[in-house]
C-alpha cells in the first residue's frame, strides 16, 4: 500500500538534506580559508627560519635587525642580493664587475631582532599600565559600586568604547601623547601647547609631547585595551558566587579582607585570561603603534645607546607589525619574499601562541571552576 | 553593595561596642585601611573613566576647529579666484575621462583591424637605432662598394649582422620600449618582428633611407579608420581654448592664494608668539623667562618680513576678464565634441568592446554637457566677494567630492570619496561574510554533532586572532594575484567588473575583510541562537516539525534581533579596520563610479581609516590638515559608537 504522504515527505527530507549540506559547506568554507592562509604562510615562511648547513637554524634572522637590502645584476645577467653592508664589501672585492640596476630595498635584509624586541617592550609596558588601572578599576566597579543607573551607563559606555576602531585611539594617542603630554625640559619647543616654570628649578614644564616614542605607543595601546580588560575582568569577578562574599562577611571580615581572601583567588584565572586576551589584541595591533611609536629603520636595539630610563622610554622603536607593513611596499620583488613570509610567519606564531594560551586557559577555567 | 549595607545596619545597633576603630575621619573620608583600599581602587576606576571621557572630549575639541578653519581657506580660495578655476577644471576633468574612453575605443578598434601592423613602426625604429649605432661601419663599407658579386655577398653579410645585432636586444626590453609608446601592447608577434626586421635591412641597404612603407603605415591606418579617426581628431583639440583659460587663471590666482594664506599663517604665529611673550615674566632678573622671550622676539622679527603686500583687486580683475571668455570656449568645446560624437555615430565599429566604450562615452557626453551648463551658470553667478558661511564649509566637508592634499594647490577636504569607499568595501565584505558566518552559526548550533562543534567553534574563533596587517600583506602577496588570475578566466567573464583593471581593488579588500568579520558575526550569532530557550525547540519538534523547520522557522526568528546585532557589530568592525584597507584598497581618493553598476567592485578606492593612517605623517598639530584628519576620526568614532550602542542594548535586553 502506498503512503499518501510519501512524496511530500521525500521532498521535505530532500530539502532538509540540501539545507544541511549548504550550511555545512558555509562552515567549511570559512575553515578552509583559514587553513589555506595558515598553510600558505607557514609553508613559505618557515623555510626562512632554517638553512641547509649546520646549525640548521637561520640565526641571522633572529639575531640581527632589519637592514637595507641591495639588489643588482652584473654584466653577465647574474643576480645578487645582499644587505647593504655586504654589498659595500663586495664591490671592493670585485672591482671588475659592472653593477646594473642597483636597487636599495628598505628593511628587507637582515633579521627581525629589533622589531621583535620593540614589540615585546611595547606589549610589556602597555600591559603593566593597562592591567594596573584595568584590574583595580574592575574591582572597584564590581565590588564597591552598586548597580545604579549611572554605573550601568558607565559600564555600557566602556563596552561601547571596546568597539571603537583602533585608528581612532591611534589618532588620540598621536594628539595627546606624542604632541601634548608634559615634559620637563630646558628648551621648550615653539609649538608646545603650554609652558610654565617647573617648580623652583631653571627647567620648564612644557606640554610638547613625548614624540614618536615607546612610552607614547604603550600608553596608546593601554588606553585602547583598557575597555577590553575592564569588561573581561569585571565579568570574571561577577562570576564568583555571591555566597562566598556573604560567608566572608558573616565571619566578620572587612570588605577588603573579603575581596582579597574570598573573591580574588577565584577570579584570578579569569583575570589571567583577560590579560592574555589583552596581549593578543595589543600584539596584533598595527595602526596605533604606527602613528605613535615606530620607525622602520633603526640601527640600534632599544637597550643600546640610552642614557637613563627617560631616554629609554622616549626613544622610538621598531615593531614587528610595522616592519611587516613596511615590507608590503615591495609586493613584486622576489628577493624580499623570504623576509616578508618569514616575518609574517614569526608574527603569526607569536600572536597565535597567545591566542591559543587564552583559549586553553578559558577552557580549563570552564571545566575546573564550577559552582 | 547590598550585603555591606545590610551588615552596616546590624553594626550600628548592637555590635558597636566591640568594633575596633582604627584610622580617623577627615572631611567625610574614612582614612582607615579599608577606606584607603577603596580609595585606591576608586581612584583607578575614575582615572580609567576620565581617560575614556577625555578621548571623546579631545576628539571633539581637535576636530571642531576644522569648520571655521576650512571656512577661512575656502574664503581665501574664493577671493583669489581659485574657485573659478576649479569650476573650469571640473569640465576639463569630465572631458579627459570622456576623451580617454573614446581614445581607448579607437585604439581597440585599430588593434582589431590591423593587428600587429602598428607595432611594426616602433619595432622598426628600435632596430633602426641598432643599425645606426652598432653597424654604422659595416653599412658604410657596404655602400662604398660598387655593384657586383662582392656587393651581393656583402649585403648578405650585412643582413646577417643586423639579424644578430637585433637578436641581442631581448624581446622584453623591446616590449618595454614599445609599451611606452603604445601602452596597450601586450606581446610582440613574430610576424611584426620579422616585418620590422626586413624594413630595417632595407634601411641599411638603401644607405640610411627610411623605407616608404614605414612612413606610410600610420597614415594608412588612420586613413582606413576613416570616420573614427576624424572623430578622434575633432575631439582631440576641442578643449584647447578652455584649457588655456584655465591655465592662465590657475597660474595667477595660485600665486595670490599662496601669498594670502602664507600671510595669514605667519600673522597667526606672530600673534601666538606675542601672546606667549606677554604671559612671560618681564623682570630681567628672571633669567629663564628673559632668554625665552628673547628667542621669541627674534622669531617674530624673522616672521614679520615674510608678510608681503598683495593686490588682490588687480588679480581678480584679470580673473573676471578670463571668465568672460569662458562661455565661448566651453561652447566651442561642446560643439566640436558634438561634431566628433556625430562622426563617431556614423563610423563603423566592429569590436564589441569598442561598441560598449562608445555607448558609454555618449552617456558621458550627456553628463559633460550637463556639467558644462551647470558650471557655466555657476561661473556667471560667481562673485569673489560673496561671503563663505560656516554652513558652506560644513557641506563642503561632508559632501565635498574631492580629497586632495599634499600639493601646492588649495587643499580640498571632501569626505565623500572616503566615506563611499569605506561603505562600499564594508558592503562587499558583508555580502560575503553574512551568509557564511550566519550559515556557519546555524550549522554549528543546530545541526553539528557535539564533536564537530567542538572543533569548529574554536577553529572559527581562532581566526579572530590573525593580526590585520598579516592578512593585509597576505592579500597583497597572494590573494591579489589569485583574484586577478581568476578574473581573467574566460568562463568567469559574466561576473560584473571582471576582468579587473586595478590589481588592488574593492573586491579584494571586501574578501579579506569578510574573512575578518566572519568570527565576530559567527560568535555573536551563535550566542544569540544559544540563548533561545530549549522549550521552543522541543515544542516545535513535538509538533512534528523536522530539524530544518525548527531551525529556520522557530530558532532563527526567535533570535533574530541578536543575529541582526551580530551583523551590525561585524559591520562596525569592518568599517573601522585600517591595515587591510590601507594595504589592499588601492588608495585612490575618488568617488567610485557607480554608473558601472556592480562593476564598481573592480575599482581602487580610499577609505576613512586609510586616509588617517596614510597622511598622519604629513601634518603638524594645529594645522588645518590635522584638524581634517581628526574630523574624519570623529566621523568614524560616531559611526562605530552608534552601531555599538544600539547593538549592545539589543544584546543586553536579550540576555535578561
Amino acid at each position: 500500500m502506498s503512503n499518501p504522504f510519501q512524496t511530500k515527505q521525500g521532498w521535505n527530507q530532500r530539502k532538509e538534506r540540501l539545507s544541511f549540506w549548504s550550511l555545512r559547506i558555509c562552515t567549511y568554507i570559512i575553515i578552509a580559508a583559514a587553513i589555506f592562509i595558515f598553510s600558505n604562510i607557514f609553508m613559505k615562511g618557515v623555510p626562512t627560519f632554517f638553512k641547509a648547513e649546520a646549525p640548521y637554524i637561520n640565526t641571522e634572522f633572529f639575531t640581527e635587525s632589519p637592514q637595507i637590502l641591495s639588489v643588482w645584476e652584473d654584466q653577465d645577467g647574474q643576480e645578487y642580493s645582499m644587505t647593504k653592508k655586504n654589498y659595500e664589501q663586495w664591490i671592493v672585492a670585485h672591482p671588475e664587475k659592472e653593477i646594473i640596476g642597483l636597487k636599495n630595498l628598505t628593511a628587507s635584509g637582515g633579521g627581525i631582532l629589533g622589531p621583535l624586541a620593540g614589540t615585546f617592550l611595547l606589549v610589556v609596558i602597555c600591559m603593566i599600565i593597562a592591567l594596573f588601572i584595568g584590574v583595580s578599576a574592575s574591582i572597584y566597579l564590581s565590588e564597591y559600586c552598586g548597580k545604579g543607573k549611572i554605573m550601568s551607563m558607565i559600564r555600557l559606555s566602556i563596552l561601547n568604547l571596546a568597539g571603537v576602531p583602533s585608528i581612532v585611539f591611534a589618532l588620540f594617542g598621536l594628539g595627546v601623547f606624542c604632541w601634548l603630554a608634559p615634559v620637563i625640559t630646558d628648551v621648550p619647543k615653539d609649538n608646545a601647547a603650554f609652558v610654565c616654570g617647573w617648580l623652583w628649578t631653571d627647567s620648564y614644564l612644557s606640554f610638547q609631547g613625548w614624540g614618536t616614542s615607546l612610552l607614547a605607543g604603550s600608553c596608546t595601546l593601554a588606553i585602547m585595551v583598557l575597555p577590553v580588560i575592564i569588561t573581561a575582568c569585571e565579568e570574571s569577578l561577577r562570576a564568583v558566587p555571591k555566597g562566598f562574599r556573604e560567608a566572608s562577611y558573616a565571619l566578620g571580615a572587612t570588605q577588603w579582607q573579603t575581596i582579597r581572601k574570598s573573591v580574588l583567588p577565584f577570579a584570578i584565572p579569569g583575570v589571567l585570561t583577560a590579560s592574555v586576551l589583552g596581549i593578543t589584541r595589543v600584539a596584533g595591533e598595527t595602526a596605533p603603534i604606527m602613528l605613535t611609536a615606530t620607525m622602520s629603520e633603526k640601527s640600534t636595539l632599544p637597550w643600546e645607546q640610552v642614557e637613563g630610563p627617560w631616554s629609554f622610554l622616549t626613544q622610538s622603536v621598531q615593531a614587528l607589525p610595522f616592519h611587516i607593513y613596511t615590507l608590503a611596499k615591495f609586493p613584486d620583488s622576489e628577493h624580499v619574499k623570504p623576509m616578508q613570509y618569514g616575518s609574517i610567519a614569526a608574527f603569526l606564531i607569536l600572536v597565535m601562541g597567545f591566542a591559543l594560551l587564552s583559549m586553553m586557559l578559558r577552557n580549563r577555567l570552564r571545566n575546573k571552576l564550577k559552582w | 553593595m547590598k550585603n555591606k549595607s545590610d551588615l552596616a545596619e546590624s553594626d550600628s545597633t548592637e555590635e558597636v561596642s566591640f568594633k575596633r576603630k582604627r584610622g580617623f575621619r577627615l572631611m567625610g573620608l574614612n582614612l582607615n585601611a579599608d577606606g584607603a583600599v577603596k580609595g585606591f581602587f576608586g581612584g583607578n576606576a575614575y582615572l580609567a573613566i576620565l581617560f575614556l571621557l577625555f578621548i571623546c572630549i579631545f576628539l571633539f575639541k581637535s576636530a571642531i576647529g576644522f569648520i571655521p578653519g576650512y571656512r577661512t581657506e575656502l574664503a581665501e580660495a574664493r577671493i583669489s579666484g581659485i574657485e573659478a578655476a576649479n569650476h573650469i577644471n571640473y569640465q576639463l576633468v569630465g572631458y579627459d575621462a570622456l576623451y580617454t574612453k573614446i581614445n581607448q575605443a579607437f585604439i581597440n578598434e585599430r588593434r582589431d583591424r590591423f593587428g600587429d601592423l602598428e607595432t611594426v613602426v616602433p619595432i622598426y625604429e628600435e632596430l633602426e637605432s641598432i643599425v645606426d649605432d652598432k653597424l654604422e661601419d659595416e653599412v658604410d663599407e657596404y655602400t662604398e662598394l660598387d655593384d657586383g658579386d662582392k656587393k651581393e655577398a656583402s649585403a648578405l653579410a650585412l643582413k646577417e649582422s643586423i639579424k644578430n645585432a637585433s637578436a641581442k636586444l631581448s624581446r622584453e626590453a623591446l616590449l618595454k620600449k614599445i609599451k611606452a609608446r603604445l601602452p596597450e601592447t601586450d606581446t610582440i608577434s613574430d610576424e611584426a618582428y620579422a616585418r620590422a626586421l626586413i624594413y630595417a635591412e632595407q634601411y641599411a641597404l638603401n644607405d640610411y633611407e627610411t623605407p616608404d612603407e614605414i612612413s606610410r603605415i600610420p597614415a594608412m591606418i588612420n586613413e582606413q579608420m576613416g570616420g573614427f579617426y576624424k572623430a578622434v581628431e575633432a575631439i582631440k583639440h576641442s578643449d584647447d581654448d578652455l584649457r588655456q583659460i584655465y591655465a592662465s587663471i590657475e597660474k595667477k590666482s595660485q600665486v595670490t592664494y599662496r601669498t594670502i594664506s602664507n600671510n595669514r599663517k605667519n600673522q597667526e604665529s606672530i600673534d601666538e608668539l606675542s601672546k606667549n611673550i606677554e604671559s612671560l615674566d618681564t623682570d630681567p632678573s628672571n633669567k629663564r623667562d628673559s632668554t625665552r622671550s628673547a628667542a621669541m622676539t627674534k622669531r617674530i622679527a624673522e616672521l614679520k618680513p615674510k608678510i608681503v603686500d598683495i593686490d588682490t583687486a588687480e588679480n581678480i580683475k584679470f580673473v573676471y576678464n578670463e571668465i568672460s571668455k569662458h562661455d565661448a570656449a566651453a561652447d566651442k568645446m561642446i560643439s566640436e565634441f558634438q561634431v566628433g560624437v556625430d562622426l563617431l555615430a556614423k563610423a563603423e565599429v566592429k569590436t564589441e568592446k569598442s561598441e560598449i566604450l562608445i555607448k558609454e562615452s555618449s552617456r558621458l557626453f550627456d553628463e559633460l554637457k550637463e556639467i558644462s551648463n551647470e558650471r557655466k551658470s555657476l561661473l556667471a553667478e560667481w562673485n569673489h566677494e560673496k561671503p563663505v558661511t560656516l554652513w558652506n564649509s560644513v557641506t563642503a566637508f561632508f559632501f565635498g567630492a574631492d580629497w586632495k592634499t599634499g600639493s601646492d594647490r588649495q587643499n580640498l577636504y571632501g569626505l565623500m570619496p572616503l566615506f563611499t569607499g569605506s561603505l562600499l568595501i564594508s558592503l562587499v565584505a558583508m555580502l560575503f561574510a553574512v551568509p557564511l558566518a550566519i550559515g556557519a552559526a546555524i550549522y554549528v548550533n543546530q545541526f553539528a554533532t557535539k564533536r564537530e562543534a567542538g572543533f569548529l567553534k574554536p577553529g572559527i574563533e581562532f581566526i579572530q586572532a590573525i593580526p590585520s596587517v598579516v592578512l593585509g600583506l597576505f592579500g597583497v602577496l597572494v590573494v591579489a594575484g589569485l583574484l586577478q588570475g581568476l578574473s581573467e578566466c574566460g568562463w568567469l567573464s559574466w561576473v560584473p567588473g571582471f576582468p579587473i583593471q586595478d590589481r588592488l581593488n574593492v573586491l579584494l579588500a571586501g574578501i579579506l575583510l569578510a574573512f575578518m568579520a566572519c568570527p565576530t558575526i559567527f560568535t555573536l550569532a551563535e550566542d544569540a541562537l544559544n540563548n533561545v530557550p530549549k522549550a521552543y525547540t522541543e515544542a516545535s519538534l513535538a509538533m512534528g516539525a523536522n530539524k530544518l523547520q525548527t531551525a529556520l522557522k522557530i530558532v532563527v526568528p526567535a533570535s533574530l534581533s541578536g543575529i541582526v546585532a551580530a551583523i551590525m557589530l561585524g559591520f562596525g568592525r569592518v568599517i573601522g579596520e585600517t591595515m587591510v584597507v590601507l594595504l589592499v584598497a588601492g588608495n585612490k581618493a575618488r568617488i567610485p563610479d557607480l554608473s558601472n553598476g556592480i562593476g564598481v567592485i573592480g575599482e581602487s578606492v580610499h577609505t576613512m581609516t586609510g586616509i588617517i593612517a596614510q597622511e598622519y605623517g604629513e601634518v603638524e598639530p594645529g594645522v588645518l590638515h590635522w584638524k581634517a584628519l581628526f574630523m574624519v576620526g570623529l566621523v568614524l568614532f560616531l559611526i562605530s559608537l552608534s552601531i555599538n550602542s544600539v547593538c549592545q542594548r539589543v544584546i543586553a535586553k536579550r540576555s535578561k
